[in-house]
């Protein structure tokens, strides 16, 4: 249980799986950073992402295909739910969390209805194959690849906060939402295109996460809880926060469940208890 | 009215309280509230003096009368997929051969307990008190046929398992009125493989199981029948329900460096997702591996295709079993839904069915005790689980199959490559030294 390769290996399993958290929080905590709001229907777009993606994926035989076409077609799901229904509801925050509770039912639903009850994972032809060998450590290129894909997410949406024009229109709506229509921005439309963006982020992390977890009816409640555990930790609205509480939570998980067994139960929920015991606002929030 | 007032409450109350549930879920964080289905419960208390005046107005529909079957299985929820086979394979059974035997009418009500064991009990009592059912069949889950074992046999009606594993139905609380139909208890299914394993000459073996009723019982049969044989368990891993990454798990295995590995899970996702990291890990070629009738199940290699072909598990039953009873019923279940290869939910299903149907033939209309005993009195030379008999604790002494996934006519079957036959569930002991000892945990394993 100490020896090098394996310790190596459960640091990949951890930051692996951490990875693959970041990517399926850091979309809900994007839109919660904006809006004020919990989208409970994150759950069911990266259900729907997976299930697409598989289909793309089996058909071509191409991940980059299959993620772009998932991401486009659940970001038009998305688009239709704002326009159509949270529009109407906006800055009521009571409405507008349930009505998204409503929209992970129904989408639930109808994927269980299209997609059928077995698990379904990653084609083989489409996922990449083989393991990464040095020396005793074998490891799995997907899962490395899914670390890069992570990587390069989060860089990618930090570098658009920070450096671009959308971005500080971002953060002022983050900010101030009054200052910053009154300086002439349409900030419904900034709205719907964050809220589109993390449905778009959801469903990469399906088709991404559906070559190591399958997806299945049921997969949204279990994503949606990591993602609030994870933003939990990491303070809601914070990429940042996002990216440490998923790695840190990955690895903890994957190396408690070897050296603590008796406490399996806990490695996730446990060091959300912890933080928020002594910071409430999670590691990297603001107070509101 | 009134009944029609309490049964539209007791809907609401079961909304409501999967609501609360889910929302429970949902919030992740919030304090535990009070989802309370057992308020509804209490509520048949009121009508205590119905059940005898519904079975009373029964009217004849056959000459031999109806015999009132209850259902019960978890159609939504987390266990709805392998709930919906375990209803699919039942109601198959009547469809092809009519549900009328013996001049009996069978008539089916089912009801849904998504795998809650206070649900469970609602839903027996309500066949019970206010259908009037003459038996009650069901439900999955080993908690909740516990549960609903308890109730029936207190009231005096039968209850038959069609694929609950718990041990213990058929143990230590075993009784007239409970019987095993179409499946076996977790460690008796199992044990066979760790016979099979000592067998093959390995010397060590690494498991992994879910940490719960199930997963101890399937471990303790295989590391009985590994050791008993000379083998030697080395390590024993153990998953919390509800683990979807299995890498940590696999990484341990590779790191018990035993001769074979023996994982265990209880149908769904954890099957393809364990194989997912196992295979990621290259340990396909390194590792030798049996997995358990669930794991290695149609959802499993429908899920993950080619890549499974050669993989090896354990199971009662074995869908590329060559015999005209399996293929039958498979080309009888494949032709409604939709070419799938059945499950052994569905066997299972189906496998009671015709119990019921065989003894309503050979007897008539029995009820009460008397049926479950004609069901225990049966036997068959080859049934869709290949010969199957019953012990006098009403378990299932059959055959277990050693299986190896294999391709035919371009859909994959688990085909077995050794049978062992007249299984019982004492796992070489005697029965009552067997049940003398304490039940299986973490542990105890035997």
């Amino acid at each position: 249980m100490f020896e090098p390769v394996f310790l190596a290996q459960q640091a990949l399993n951890g930051l692996s799986f951490g990875a693959l958290l970041f990517l399926l929080a850091s979309g809900l905590t994007l839109v919660f950073g904006l809006q004020r709001i919990v989208n409970l229907a994150h759950g069911a777009f990266y259900m729907l992402g997976g299930y697409i993606g598989i289909i793309i994926a089996t058909m071509t035989g191409n991940l980059l295909l299959a993620a772009i076409v998932s991401m486009i077609a659940v970001g038009v799901t998305a688009l239709v739910v704002e326009l159509g229904l949270l529009r109407f509801v906006r800055g009521q925050e009571m409405p507008e969390v349930l009505l998204t509770i409503g929209v992970m039912f129904v989408v639930a639903d109808l994927c269980l209805a299209f997609f059928g009850g077995d698990p379904k994972t990653l084609p083989a032809q489409a996922s990449i194959q083989g393991a990464f060998q040095l020396g005793g450590l074998t490891y799995p290129w997907y899962r490395l690849f899914v670390i890069a894909v992570a990587v390069a997410v989060g860089i990618a949406l930090a570098l658009i906060q920070s450096k671009t024009r959308v971005g500080a229109v971002v953060r002022a709506g983050v900010d101030d939402r009054e200052i910053i229509s009154a300086m002439g921005v349409n900030i419904s439309w900034v709205f719907t295109g964050m809220f589109v963006v993390g449905a778009a982020l959801a469903a990469l992390g399906g088709t991404i996460g559906s070559g190591v977890l399958s997806i299945r009816p049921g997969i949204q409640n279990d994503v949606l809880l990591y993602a609030l555990v994870v933003i939990i930790i990491g303070g809601l609205g914070s990429i940042k926060g996002a990216a440490v509480g998923a790695v840190l939570i990955g690895v903890i998980d994957a190396f408690a469940k070897a050296w603590i067994p008796e406490f399996a139960y806990f490695t996730i929920f446990a060091p959300m208890a912890l933080v928020l015991v002594f910071r409430p606002t999670g590691l990297f929030g603001r107070t509101a | 009215m009134k009944s029609t007032t309490t049964s539209a409450h007791r809907r609401l109350g079961a909304l409501m309280s999967l609501g609360a549930a889910a929302a429970l879920v949902l919030a992740a964080c919030a304090p535990a509230s009070s989802s309370d289905p057992t308020t509804p419960a209490s509520d048949p208390t009121t009508s205590d003096a119905a059940p005898s005046d519904d079975a009373n107005g029964e009217t004849p529909a056959g000459e031999g009368g109806t015999l009132k079957v209850g259902y019960i299985s978890p159609i939504t929820g987390n266990f709805a997929i392998a709930g919906q086979e375990m209803v699919d394979g039942w109601n198959l059974f009547w469809e092809i051969n009519g549900s009328e035997a013996g001049g009996v009418t069978v008539e089916t009500i089912v009801e849904d307990d998504a795998g809650n064991p206070e649900l469970s009990l609602t839903k027996a009592r309500k066949l019970v008190e206010s259908d009037g059912v003459d038996v009650v069949v069901g439900p999955l889950l080993a908690n909740t046929a516990l549960a609903t074992a308890a109730y029936t046999s207190s009231v005096g009606v039968p209850n038959l398992h069609p694929v609950a594993a718990a041990d213990d139905l058929t143990q230590r609380e075993a009784n007239d009125l409970t019987l095993r139909t179409g499946s076996m208890s977790g460690s008796q299914m199992n044990y066979p493989g760790g016979v099979w394993a000592a067998e093959e000459g390995h010397k060590t073996a690494v498991t992994l199981c879910p940490d719960y009723a199930f997963g101890w019982e399937s471990c303790a049969g295989f590391k009985q029948g590994f050791e008993q044989n000379g083998g030697e368990v080395v390590s024993q891993i153990w998953y919390p329900n509800g683990t979807s990454d299995f890498a940590t798990y696999v990484s341990q295995i590779q790191a018990a460096n035993a001769d074979i590995a023996f994982v265990v899970t209880a149908g769904g996702a954890p099957g393809p997702d364990f194989l997912r990291s196992f295979m990621g890990l290259g340990l396909t070629d390194s590792q030798d591996l049996v997995m358990n009738c669930c794991g290695m199940d149609q959802a499993t290699l429908r899920a993950l295709g080619d890549e499974v072909l050669g993989f090896k598990s354990i199971s009662y039953w074995a869908e590329g079993r060559q015999s005209p009873v399996v293929e039958e019923f498979n080309n009888a279940y494949a032709e409604r839904y939709e070419g799938k290869i059945p499950s052994a939910n569905v066997a299972g299903g189906y496998m009671t069915a015709s119990l019921v149907a065989k003894v309503l033939e050979e007897n008539g209309l029995v009820t009460g005790e008397d049926l479950v005993a004609a069901i225990g009195d049966a036997s068959f030379e080859d049934s869709v689980l290949g010969k199957v008999s019953w012990d006098e604790y009403n378990n299932t002494v059959g055959s277990v199959y050693i299986r190896e996934v294999q391709e035919r006519d371009g859909k994959l079957y688990n085909v077995p490559i050794r049978e062992f036959n007249d299984v019982d569930q004492w796992l070489g002991l005697d029965p009552d030294e067997a049940m003398a000892r304490e039940t299986y945990s973490q542990s105890f394993q035997g």
